[in-house]
C-alpha cells in the first residue's frame, strides 16, 4: 500500500514534467529542421566554399558532446553579456545540435534525387527557386520524413540532458523525488516510462508515415 | 523556309569532342529523325538545342534566325519542349497536376485555365481517366504520354524527343509512337532521336545519320532507306533493320 501511494505520488509530480519535454522538443524542431534545409542545401550545392562551410557546421555538432553546449551557451552567452532564460538556452543548443543532424539527412536526401526530374524541370522552364519549393524539397522531404521524426525521438531523449540549467523536465523532477523519497530504482523507473511512452509514440507514427510515403514515392 | 538552323556546331564534354562541326537546317512542320549508334552524339545533339547538355564550344544554333545562345533561359525553355526517354514525370504530382504546374509556374497560367489544358490534352492521347492517379501507377506507355501532354501545354514551337520509346516495354511502344504521328499530322516540328525504323520511313521529312560526333549522312527516308551514300550508313542499316 505504501509503495502504490509512493508510485502515485511521484508519478504525478514527475509526469508534471512532460509538458515541457514536449514543449523543448516541438519548439526546437522546427528551428532544427530549418537549419537542416539551409545546411543540406550548401552541402549538396555546386559551390564548394557552400559545402566546406556545412561540412564544418556538421562536424563542431557531431564531434562535441551535447551537454558541452548546453553548458557553453547557458555560462557562455551571460558572459558576454547575453541573458537568455534556461529554457532558450536549452532550444537553442538542442536546435543547432540536431540541426546538424538533420543537415546530413537532408543532404543525402538531395544527393539522391531523381537527377531526371530536376532536367524535366529546368527543360520546362522552372526557375532553381521553383525547382527546389515546387519539385525537389517536397519529395526529399517526403522521403527523409521517417529518418527526420527518429532525429525527434533522439531530441525527446537530449531533453534530459537539459535539466542541467535547471529546467524542471523529466529528469529533474525525478532526482528530486528521489532525494524525498529515497527510492531510486521505483522513481527512475517511472522516469524511463514517461521516456518510453513519449519516443514509442514518436515511433508509431513514423512508422505509419513510413508506410504512407512508400505508397506514393515507390516505383514500380 | 528554313526554320532551325545548326551551323559548325562543336561541343566538348571535358576533353571529350562529342559534336564535330554539325550543320542541318530544317523547316516549319517538319519532323527531323536522328539516328545512329550508341555514343555517336545523338543526344548530346539534342540536348545542346536547349543548353540542358551545357554552351555550344563554337558555332550557332538558331529558330527563324534568332540565335539560340542570345535568349534567357525562360524564353528558350518556353519555345523548345522537350520529351525524355525516361519520362521524367514529377512522382509526387497527379497526372492533371505533372500537366498544370509548368503551366501556372512558367506561364503564369490560372489553375483553373492550366487544368482545362491539362484535362483536355489527357483527352487527346486517350488518358482522360488518369487525371487523378499517380505517375507510379501508370504503365511506361501511359507515362509517357501524360510526358508528351505535359511538353505540349506550354505550346512549344519545337519539340524534342531523346529516344521516346527506348525505355518501354514493346507492347507500348505504338501507343507513344500512335501519339507522335498525332503531332507530326498536326503540323508539330519536331527532333526525334530514335531507333524505330518504321517511324522515321514513314514520318520523317529527313533523316539525320550520325556517328563519332559527326553527321554522316542526311536524307529523305525514301533515298536513306533506298540508297544510302555512306558505306557507314549501310553498315548501320544493316545492322538495325535485319538484328
Amino acid at each position: 500500500m505504501a509503495l502504490l501511494s509512493l508510485i502515485y505520488d511521484a508519478a504525478t509530480l514527475i509526469l508534471s514534467g512532460m509538458p515541457i519535454v514536449i514543449v523543448l522538443m516541438v519548439s526546437a524542431f522546427f528551428p532544427a529542421l530549418a537549419l537542416g534545409i539551409v545546411g543540406g542545401l550548401m552541402g549538396a550545392s555546386k559551390s564548394r566554399l557552400l559545402r566546406i562551410v556545412a561540412g564544418i557546421y556538421v562536424y563542431i555538432f557531431r564531434s562535441v558532446p551535447f551537454l558541452m553546449f548546453i553548458f557553453l551557451v547557458y555560462y557562455g552567452l551571460p558572459y558576454y553579456g547575453i541573458d537568455i532564460g534556461p529554457v532558450t538556452t536549452a532550444i537553442i543548443a538542442l536546435a543547432l545540435s540536431h540541426g546538424a543532424y538533420m543537415t546530413e539527412i537532408i543532404r543525402g536526401g538531395l544527393l539522391g534525387f531523381d537527377k531526371g526530374q530536376n532536367e524535366a524541370a529546368v527543360a520546362l522552364g522552372f526557375t532553381i527557386t521553383q525547382r527546389l519549393r515546387d519539385i525537389v524539397l517536397p519529395q526529399t522531404l517526403m522521403a527523409i520524413i521517417p529518418s527526420l521524426l527518429g532525429q525527434s525521438i533522439l531530441m525527446v531523449k537530449d531533453t534530459s540532458l537539459v535539466s542541467v540549467v535547471g529546467i524542471s523536465e523529466l529528469t529533474r523532477l525525478g532526482r528530486e523525488v528521489v532525494i524525498r523519497t529515497n527510492e531510486p530504482f521505483v522513481v527512475f523507473t517511472i522516469v524511463a516510462a514517461a521516456y518510453f511512452v513519449l519516443c514509442f509514440g514518436l515511433e508509431m507514427v513514423a512508422r505509419r508515415l513510413e508506410a504512407r510515403v512508400r505508397k506514393i514515392t515507390s516505383r514500380q | 523556309m528554313t526554320f532551325f538552323e545548326a551551323k559548325d556546331v562543336n561541343f566538348h564534354f571535358g576533353g571529350f569532342h562529342a559534336l564535330r562541326d554539325v550543320s542541318f537546317e530544317f523547316g516549319k512542320g517538319d519532323v527531323l529523325v536522328v539516328c545512329g549508334p550508341s555514343g555517336s552524339g545523338k543526344s548530346t545533339l539534342i540536348r545542346s538545342i536547349n543548353r540542358l547538355a551545357g554552351p555550344l564550344t563554337s558555332g550557332s544554333m538558331s529558330i527563324e534566325g534568332r540565335d539560340l545562345a542570345g535568349l534567357h533561359g525562360r524564353e528558350l525553355y518556353r519555345r523548345i519542349g522537350m520529351v525524355f526517354q525516361r519520362f521524367n514525370l514529377f512522382q509526387h504530382l497527379s497526372v492533371l497536376d505533372n500537366i498544370a504546374l509548368p503551366q501556372r509556374r512558367v506561364l503564369g497560367k490560372s489553375r483553373r485555365e492550366a487544368a482545362e489544358r491539362a484535362r483536355a490534352l489527357l483527352d487527346r492521347v486517350g488518358l482522360a481517366d488518369k487525371a487523378d492517379s499517380y505517375p507510379v501507377r501508370l504503365s511506361g506507355g501511359q507515362q509517357q504520354r501524360v510526358a508528351i501532354c505535359r511538353a505540349l501545354a506550354m505550346d512549344p514551337e519545337l519539340l524534342l524527343f531523346d529516344e521516346p520509346t527506348s525505355a518501354l516495354d514493346p507492347e507500348m511502344v505504338g501507343e507513344v509512337l500512335q501519339v507522335m504521328r498525332g503531332l507530326a499530322a498536326g503540323g508539330m516540328t519536331m527532333i526525334v532521336v530514335t531507333h524505330e525504323m518504321g517511324f522515321a520511313r514513314e514520318l520523317a521529312t529527313e533523316i539525320l545519320f550520325m556517328e563519332a560526333g559527326q553527321v554522316v549522312e542526311r536524307a529523305p527516308p525514301a533515298a536513306f532507306f533506298a540508297n544510302p551514300r555512306e558505306a557507314r550508313t549501310r553498315v548501320f542499316l544493316d545492322q538495325i533493320l535485319h538484328h
